[in-house]
């Protein structure tokens, strides 16, 4: 059997480095936190995992603007080992703090090829943080292979969503190449035919993560991490999602819908 | 012995004369944050009609770059370039006619200033210099009419800055470009002290008891006439005299020591009242002698009931108490409170109440990883808009401030707040209580031993980690033990900085795994006087050298550096041996570290100062020497009028009390706290079909491959203590175990935490009825003491905070004696836990336990403008059967849905449960079981005249029936195939059937025939969520 391994950054802030490393390694990766300084000293061992991971949190405690100082510090100190690990095609997960983070450094959804910041999260039109569940609905024309199978649940696939700066905001021309070639990978499941649908947070066209053009970058403001167990979700999910898990037959029973991310990542490195 | 600085000298590389810049940056768009502040101008301002306003942020900078570094620095580090731009030195004021600056004053903490330092030295690659200063700065522009400097400084004092820290600066706008002149501020502190310490001049005193008071309190002392004649006895004696000449002290106390002697000896510290000597009267007859209310209510209690246990690890020893999770781990839990800071400045009370306790986590044994947050406040009426006395902040502006900083600290620190409550009175006008409460978990061991106990050797070094040391936060613990008064000090507020805060526990939780330190604590009340002190008593002694310290800003005195509680610091015991790596990982979670000097066995503490020995204290005198209080405590019953109830109108009423603050829903503020982060909480705080049923408590299952979790809920009822506090923490205590009981919780494996908060109970010329007070923490601590025993339900750790008053000149406001009771405890099965909404059509509705009159003290009465005489007792006896039934019938899913009674009774509870799950119900009063026959109406026939009599008592026994709050009840959902099983299951309990579940989505209540309440299930729940939207 191959080993994949991922690394999971911490350090300066993040905060969600133990239960990404969890989520990782009950899919069957190997996960390593790594401090941000202590990769930075040892830059060259990013080429040595398959799966690099930005984490949830408040890096940088978020002051002057989500992701913002980490962003740097990683497009100053880090960028080209970033970008070489991106262009080989190795699996990318930005996750809130992450996805921040990864499009504060141009790394997403780099349209121009050039790194250079295309888009941005900015406070939620409520301009308060939010810990609420919500439905998110798969964009059927993305092909990334983070998103497997997520078609099926059509537009159920429940997760919690943490943030303060979650709104996406991009120019006229950003967002058309955006839609052009199907970068957005989910989105807000809108109608308010339940209380977990609905766009909490104003993004525009309700877009919640978005990926790269060769789709092995994703990055998504919601936390599948927080799903990972069925145990995790809100009473009343867990009840209404039985027939849900009758679609992916590599979960596991305790598994949460959230797994469905980890495992479609490393089932796809084990395959290729 | 000489210690190598860590902190190399900051030297320039450049040679530019420094200048003064100002970088502003504004969003290209109508920002979220001013549409909302347009919102709140337009509701609360209406006259200024502002049309307009623009939010500009932005920086003063002092710094020896060329402008051009720092357009650099404006654009690559701070800009986000898709919705912001900068400007350097001016703002563009097009279309807006008035200008507002808010900063900090000078001293206090500013995180953004020092954040964005770190984000320089990332873009720079070089330490950015020392000579350079950075301040935060908010402008506001604003166009409307009649906008003046004195109607816009009104508005910005209610609702955009607090003078006690920040500074404002108006001006009304004619050009399109305002020019800013930066202003940064210049150090502190220019110049060194002239003596390194000052000799307080006590001795000669000694018959000149007025003087000595005050110097006690002109220096912020806080000690008493009998402690400060303690300290004059102690330097008097013949061995301290020659210790002293010795070493070249003088007679006197240095002010140094004095400080040391304040805080340790603080009420804060020492929790003198609850170690006090009471003499106890119940109507004038002296009942007994209490010879410390701590020692033979609290303690003994554990002591009491540990004898027959093994499973509490550490209790009363620590900064957290110990019990044991399972064969590897162990649970260590701690609730503070933060009550003083907060009333002056609620956004950093709050911050630095919630980081404070997660560091008592991280420094309890030899370190505990912070699971989860609980959060209590005690507000006064938010829409509170009767004249307020002088300099209190508005309650409003205190629960937003406490509220941002509980979300703030939470949030950032990757904690989630799984439980809490927010009670309202308007007597926390005088002080808000702001309770923090973490979880933590440690390994029992760490390579081979034990974790809980914290071991010093003679020759370890004092290592402190973390934050700078500056003049915020001095003398916090001594200001914390006396009233608020309106010339409260700047120095004594503090902001916290999650940020720094969380790079230190990553840093500390590594260090802990790879055993570099012996153990720790934290640096929060009294400062290094106090985390010094307390880790010395365990080698016997310790030497420090305080020029070693990393200060914020040079030139601080010794005894400042000695007690200042200035944030995100603790205090490590490292083995010499073990130094080099623990610097070397501190660096690498950009942690700052020093070394401050040694634990020693010499029975002494010695702090130096460049060399200079400038305190030489006898341990034992400064923890043991100080006297014990004497005091008297007298009890008597007051009567009160009871409301007529039989004219109430129980269905109108009830639309009244669901939107009660107390019972209200407080969904939209929980939901701003993160309470999912850690992926372990398992029960949140709102579940249900649209998210909006409140739960009983919460759970977190903290070992992932371990099925066990653990269950956390409370109980407060401050009201309750006016009518008798022996029956409020019983009152308090169920209320905390049935909400426990209810999310699945097991009775036999409860812990519980007291947190005392309490008016100051010492009699004198500004409190005539502290007797009465005293009387009542003693009837609280009985009350808590007895039912404790009968519940099985050991205390693990516990606060006190005895001073919660506001007073200046004859004008006072004292805090509703007030008891929180924490419990957390052990569920062996995660997967059973139950849940507090409706869940389907066609269950059966029952009350578990028996209904009782007594009705003093209720939500309901205060809803009515009365308070009452009678408050529910509680069976300890029926309740314990209960108890074990309920959670056996949880266990083998005899029941689908349960919510405990309390605040608003059976009708407010039948409420949540039925909006909670959006599924209708129906019950009928008179299935009802109740304790006083008398209450029961009978079928007897009655004559024509007695009729009228009779309705009178049936709307009485109704609005019983429906709001009383009596213990040891629990309404819960049977599905009809459980039925049989569950009316076997509960036969030696009390239950009634009132009632079932239905497709009809409304809330109906009869009382045989008739009809008392029908109502929409939308309708109720819109009103129960409409109060604290604000």
């Amino acid at each position: 059997m191959k080993t994949i391994k991922a690394i999971i950054l911490a350090g300066h802030g993040l905060n969600c480095e133990r239960e990404t490393a969890l989520a990782f390694e009950r899919a069957g990766a190997k996960a390593k936190i790594f401090p941000i300084n202590e990769l930075i000293e040892q830059r060259k061992k990013l080429a040595s995992f398959q799966i690099l991971t930005i984490p949830g949190g408040f890096s940088y405690g978020d002051h002057l603007s989500s992701g913002k100082m980490m962003a740097n510090k990683i497009t100053f100190y880090l960028l080209d080992e970033f970008r070489r690990f991106i262009s080989s095609g190795k699996p990318v997960l930005g996750i809130c703090n992450g996805f921040q983070i990864l499009v504060k450094t141009g790394l997403l959804p780099n349209l121009s090829q050039k790194n250079q910041q295309e888009a941005t999260l900015m406070d939620n039109d409520s301009h308060e943080f939010i810990n609420k569940w919500v439905y998110l609905a798969k964009n059927p024309a993305n092909k990334s292979f983070w998103l497997n199978g997520l078609e099926k649940l059509s537009q159920h696939l429940p997760l919690p969503i943490r943030h303060g700066e979650g709104r996406f905001f991009t120019n006229k021309k950003n967002l058309n190449e955006i839609m052009k070639r199907n970068l957005f990978a989910l989105t807000y499941r809108k109608s308010n035919q339940s209380a977990f649908s609905g766009n909490p947070n104003g993004s525009l066209l309700d877009i919640a993560g978005l990926t790269n053009a060769e789709g092995n970058v994703l990055g998504l403001m919601p936390h599948p991490e927080a799903f990972m167990l069925r145990s995790l979700a809100p009473f009343i999910l867990q009840k209404e999602m039985k027939k849900q898990y009758s679609y992916f037959p590599n979960l596991k029973k305790e598994d949460g819908l959230g797994m469905i991310f980890f495992r479609n990542v490393v089932d796809f490195l084990k395959k290729n | 012995m000489p210690y190598k600085s860590l902190i190399p000298l900051l030297k320039s590389k450049h040679q530019e004369p420094s200048a003064d810049y100002a970088i502003s940056i504004r969003s290209k768009f109508t920002s979220a944050a001013e549409k909302n502040l347009k919102l709140t101008l337009d509701k609360h301002y209406p006259s200024l009609s502002i049309t307009k306003l623009k939010i500009i942020s932005g920086y003063y900078l002092r710094a020896n770059y060329p402008l051009k570094t720092i357009k650099e620095i404006a654009k690559r580090v701070i800009v986000d370039p898709i919705v912001e731009k900068y400007s350097i030195n001016e703002i563009i004021t097009t279309h807006f006619n008035f200008l507002l600056e808010i900063r900090f004053k000078e001293g206090v903490v500013d995180n953004l200033a020092r954040t964005l330092q770190t984000g320089i030295k990332d873009y720079l690659k070089e330490d950015f210099l020392a000579e350079t200063k950075i301040n935060s700065v908010n402008w506001i522009l604003m166009q409307g009419k009649n906008l003046n400097k004195r109607n816009m400084n009104a508005m910005a004092e209610a609702l955009l800055f607090n003078p006690l820290i920040e500074e404002i600066h108006l001006a009304s706008l004619d050009q399109a470009i305002k020019k800013i002149t930066p202003r940064p501020r210049r150090e502190v502190f220019s110049k060194p002290p002239l003596h390194d310490f000052e000799i307080i001049e006590i001795l000669e005193q000694e018959k000149n008891p007025a003087h000595l008071e005050k110097i006690s309190q002109e220096k912020m002392y806080s000690l008493n006439l009998k402690e400060m004649l303690a300290v004059i006895q102690h330097y008097r004696k013949d061995s301290t005299k020659k210790q002293r000449r010795t070493s070249n002290l003088p007679e006197n106390p240095t002010d140094v020591e004095m400080e040391i002697l304040a805080q340790t000896w603080s009420e804060h510290c020492k929790h003198k009242i609850f170690s006090a000597k009471i003499d106890y009267y119940e109507n004038e007859k002296k009942i007994k002698t209490i010879h410390s209310l701590y020692r033979e209510y609290i303690q003994k209690t554990t002591f009491d009931l540990g004898r027959k246990r093994d499973d509490l690890i550490s209790v009363f020893s620590d900064n957290a108490g110990i019990f044991a999770f399972d064969e590897k781990f162990a649970i260590a839990m701690k609730v503070e409170t933060h009550n003083s800071p907060s009333a002056l400045e609620p956004y950093g009370g709050a911050i630095t109440g919630i980081l404070g306790v997660n560091r008592d986590i991280l420094g309890t044994g030899k370190g505990a990883r912070p699971l989860f947050n609980t959060n209590v406040f005690c507000f006064a009426d938010p829409f509170y808009r009767k004249k307020k006395p002088q300099k209190l902040l508005s309650p409003e502006k205190i629960f937003k401030g406490v509220h941002r900083g509980i979300q703030r600290g939470g949030n950032e620190s990757g904690i989630p707040t799984i439980n809490g409550a927010i009670v309202f009175d308007d007597s926390f006008l005088g002080k808000p209580l702001v309770f923090c409460g973490t979880a933590g978990i440690l390994p029992r061991k760490i390579k081979n031993e034990d974790t809980h106990k914290k071991k010093i050797n003679p020759g370890d070094l004092i290592v402190m980690v973390g934050g700078r040391i500056g003049k915020d936060g001095i003398h916090g613990a001594t200001f914390s033990s006396a009233s608020l008064a309106e010339d409260s000090p700047t120095s004594v507020v503090q902001i916290g900085d999650s940020f720094t805060q969380k790079k230190m526990t990553d840093f500390l939780l590594a260090a802990r795994d790879k055993d570099l330190y012996e153990t720790l604590t934290d640096n929060g009340a009294g400062g290094l006087s106090s985390s010094i002190g307390e880790m010395a008593t365990i080698s016997g002694g310790a030497e420090v050298h305080l020029e070693k310290a990393i200060l914020k800003y040079p030139h601080l005195k010794p005894w400042e550096i000695m007690v200042s509680e200035s944030q995100e610091r603790m205090t490590l015991a490292v083995n010499p041996k073990k130094i080099t790596p623990l610097l070397k990982l501190a660096k690498l979670y950009d942690t700052e570290a020093c070394i401050l000097g040694n634990f020693t066995d010499s029975k002494l503490l010695l702090v130096y100062f460049k060399e200079k020995l400038v305190a030489q204290m006898d341990m034992n005198f400064l923890h043991h020497g100080n006297p014990q209080l004497t005091l008297i405590a007298r009890h008597k019953k007051t009567e009160r009028p009871e409301p007529n109830l039989n004219e109430v109108d129980v269905a109108k009423f009830y639309l009244q009390l669901i939107q009660s603050k107390n019972i209200a829903s407080k969904e939209n503020w929980v939901r701003q706290y993160d309470h999912e982060v850690k992926a372990g909480t398992i029960l949140k705080p709102f579940d249900g079909i649209n998210g909006n049923a409140l739960m009983d408590g919460g759970a977190f299952k903290p070992v992932p491959n371990s099925k066990q979790g653990l269950i956390i809920a409370n109980g407060i009822l401050p009201r309750y203590s006016e009518i008798d506090a022996y029956g409020m923490a019983q009152a308090v205590v169920d209320e905390a175990v049935r909400n426990y009981l209810s999310c699945g919780g097991d009775p036999s494996k409860m812990y519980g935490l007291d947190n005392f908060c309490w008016p100051d109970p010492i009699q004198g010329p500004d409190t005539p009825d502290g007797e009465f007070k005293l009387a009542q923490l003693v009837r609280a601590n009985m009350g808590l003491r007895e039912i404790l025993l009968a519940y099985n339900l050991p205390l693990i750790s516990g606060k006190d905070s005895m001073k919660n008053d506001y007073a200046k000149g004859k004008k006072k406001i004292s805090v509703l004696p007030t008891l929180l009771f924490t419990l957390i405890g052990i569920t062996a099965n995660a997967e059973k836990l139950m849940t507090s909404y409706f869940k389907s059509t066609n269950s059966i509705v029952f009350l578990l336990g028996e209904t009782t009159t007594e009705m003093g003290g209720s939500e309901a009465y205060h809803c009515l403008g009365y308070l009452g005489n009678e408050l529910p007792k509680v069976n300890f006896k029926k309740n314990l059967l209960l108890y074990e039934l309920l959670f056996q019938a949880i266990q083998n899913d005899l029941i689908v849905a349960c919510h405990d009674l309390s605040d608003g009774g059976l009708a407010a509870t039948l409420g949540e449960l039925a909006w909670g799950g959006d599924v209708g119900v129906e019950i009928n009063l008179n299935q009802m079981k109740m304790k006083n026959p008398d209450q029961e109406t009978t079928d007897q026939e009655t004559s024509e005249q007695e009729t009228g009599e009779q309705e009178k008592s049936l709307s009485k026994k109704r609005f019983v029936q429906l709001f009383s709050e009596g213990p040891g009840r629990f309404l819960v959902e049977v599905e009809k195939k459980q039925l049989k099983a569950f009316k076997q299951h509960f036969q030696a309990a009390t239950f009634s059937q009132l009632g079932f579940t239905k497709e009809e989505k409304n809330l109906t209540v009869f009382d045989d025939k008739e009809l008392i309440i029908h109502e929409k299930l939308a309708t109720l729940k819109k009103l129960w969520q409409k109060t604290l939207i604000f």
